[in-house]
């Protein structure tokens, strides 16, 4: 079941490293394209497409309902701004790789407080009020930029100390998120798909039964907390530079529903099931862009029907095409051969 | 190898478990009988860890393992199937077995091949394929597991248990739910098992065929106490046991 659904067309390593490359140009040749709107919305897109196959590492893989993902990724995107912002001349890669830092101390702490002390609703639930906390620090902090949020932040230079790279020149930045969200997705489908990602789907199935396998459990929901925690931070680190501004809504609840929707709509039970999620919902948002006041009301009402007429997603109904396609060419290779 | 020390145990309102003193000696076949309800399935809990012994003591090769939760005990030999075969339903037969041998990769501190490979080694998939025929399983390999006959989970979970090398195994009710042919060959199995590699086993057990085939020792429970404990056809003699439980179906 954990296949990925892409398999309908593409099969075989060869065939998924050839799709691969193809997204990967079919991207890189977004800032090509004429209008200026599409190249910010797909960078976006790509930002949080990462953040969702990070909520699914949680939830789709280990069974772990968090309502708070958000925090994790303004932990991240606040940090990296925060420490770009000081005047301590702090490359912009360790700025990016302590604002995941922080992320991941972040979900260290609620994972022990939340593992520990709550199953179930109350787990979601004390996930849901640790990430508000966070929403209302950054509210009250001078630091942040409270309510305004923190405005003017440039695109960095990299400094490679022989050589530097302006990100602020052209559309670099779009390249430098597609490269690092490539790379943070490369290893979310090998923890996936590895040796750790078998054990932690199967705790979500049944975690008495691991228990019995001499697994300790928690720790386990621990690494995945932390896992998750972390590459949503380095997913909020590249938004800053992105968009120029972060606001308060980041870390807000309803931010935390974005990466749950995503994921319900593309199928949680595949890797790509989120991405393709993250794919439909920009697109929604991109077409109902001119309709203001409906916008919610058409983005929901397709969200609902999809969810409803796919119970697996996006991502199930591709695979149940699969299947289907599979088992016509079965049959008539069969027949091919009684006619033979 | 485990021992029990006036063990008691109640849920919310029910007594369960009362004063129970029971001693499994290594190599032995130990097998628990007793009508629905009788606690059975508790104490099974009380001594793998999965509940906690509310009074007494559990000892485990002389060590007091009465706190320790069941990864633990595992860690340290235990083994334990349920009464409802547990697999993992949304993976294949094959994957089931893969995970099992990877926790006992952990357990040992054993490495799995290259960290960064995603696919079980070529040592680990023929290891599992050969303790799937073991458990006579290996046709159905590529199966989910969620799809598998009852007889063919509680196979698969027999399999699970065994991949890890416990010294003493706890089984709930191996064969319930299956044909008479099918518990034959079970008892088979697990006797060509116990003998073969040096294991324990604590069963329980409704099937008179399978207790009596099986069993060196038997033990009768009856209301969370325990009634009788000794040789099969001993305790089988008793007229107390014949009165409460034997009596009532034989
Ligand atoms: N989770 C629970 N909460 C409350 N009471 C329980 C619970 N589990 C079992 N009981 C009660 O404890 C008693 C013993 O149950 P147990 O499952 O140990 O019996 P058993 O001997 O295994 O029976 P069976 O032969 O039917 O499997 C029963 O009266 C049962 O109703
Ligand atoms: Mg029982």
């Amino acid at each position: 079941m954990r296949n990925d659904f892409l398999d309908v067309y593409f099969s075989g390593v060869k065939g998924r490293a050839s799709l691969v490359l193809a997204m990967l140009i079919l991207v890189a040749s977004v800032p090509f394209s004429p209008g200026s709107g599409l190249t910010f919305l797909v960078g976006l897109l790509m930002i949080q497409a990462v953040f969702a196959i990070s909520f699914n590492i949680l939830f789709g893989l280990t069974g772990l309902i968090s309502f708070g993902q958000a925090a994790y990724f303004a932990a991240g995107a606040y940090g990296t701004a925060y420490l770009m912002q000081l005047d301590v001349g702090m490359p912009f890669l360790v700025a990016w790789v302590l604002g995941g830092l922080i992320g991941g101390v972040f979900a260290i702490a609620v994972g022990l407080v939340a593992l520990r002390r709550a199953s179930g609703i109350y787990f979601a639930i004390l996930s849901l009020a640790l990430g508000q906390l966070v929403y209302t620090v950054i509210r009250y902090s001078d630091a942040l930029g409270r309510d305004d949020g923190m405005l003017g932040i440039d695109r960095p230079v990299l400094n490679f100390f022989l050589f530097q790279i302006d990100l602020g020149v052209g559309e670099r930045y779009f390249y430098f998120i597609l490269i690092a969200t490539a790379l943070l997705v490369a290893f979310l489908w090998w923890v996936w798909h590895g040796k750790l990602g078998r054990v932690l789907f199967a705790i979500r199935q049944d975690p008495d039964r691991v228990r019995f396998l001499g697994v300790n459990v928690q720790r386990y929901q621990q690494y995945a907390f932390v896992i998750g925690g972390t590459t949503a931070a380095l997913a909020g680190g590249l938004m800053g530079p992105w968009a120029h501004i972060l606001t308060p809504e980041l870390a807000h609840w309803s931010y935390s529903a974005l990466p749950i929707l995503m994921s319900l709509l593309g199928g949680v039970a595949y890797f790509w099931g989120p991405v393709a999620g993250a794919i439909v919902f920009a697109w929604l948002g991109y077409i109902t862009r001119t309709m203001p006041g409906i916008q919610e009301l058409v983005i929901g009402g397709v969200l609902l029907v999809i969810v409803l007429a796919l119970p697996g997603g996006i991502a199930g109904g591709a695979a149940r095409i699969r299947q289907w396609l599979r088992r016509r060419r079965l049959t008539n290779e069969k027949e091919a051969g009684s006619n033979a | 190898m485990l021992e029990a020390h006036g063990v008691g145990f109640s849920y919310p309102g029910i007594r369960v478990l009362q004063d129970i003193n029971l001693t499994v000696e290594a190599g032995e076949r130990h097998a628990i009988i007793g009508p629905n309800g009788a606690g059975k399935t508790t104490l099974f809990k009380v001594l793998s860890g999965e509940d906690i012994a509310q009074e007494g003591t559990v000892t485990y090769q002389g060590q007091d393992v009465t706190r320790k939760g069941a990864w633990e005990r595992v860690k340290l030999g235990f083994g334990r199937t349920f009464q409802v075969a547990r697999v993992f339903p949304e993976m294949t037969v094959l994957d089931n077995m893969i995970v099992a041998l990877e926790c006992r990769q952990r357990i040992r501190h054993e490495s799995g091949g290259p960290w960064w490979k995603v696919a079980a080694g070529r040592l680990l998939l023929e290891e599992a394929r050969e303790r799937l025929a073991e458990v006579r399983l290996g046709g159905v390999a590529d199966d989910e597991a969620g799809i598998l006959s009852h007889g063919d989970k509680k196979r698969l979970e027999l399999g699970l248990s065994l991949a890890l090398e416990p010294r003493i195994l706890l089984l709930d009710e191996p064969t319930a739910g299956m044909s008479p042919d099918d518990r034959k060959e079970v008892v088979q199995l697990l006797k060509g098992l116990q003998e073969k590699r040096d294991l324990t086993l604590l069963l329980t057990e409704h099937d008179m065929d399978v207790v009596f085939g099986l069993a060196t020792r038997l033990t009768v429970l009856s209301l969370g106490q325990i009634l009788a404990s000794g040789d099969p056809e001993q305790v089988r003699k008793e007229p107390v046991v014949r009165e409460v439980y034997l009596g009532q179906r034989h």
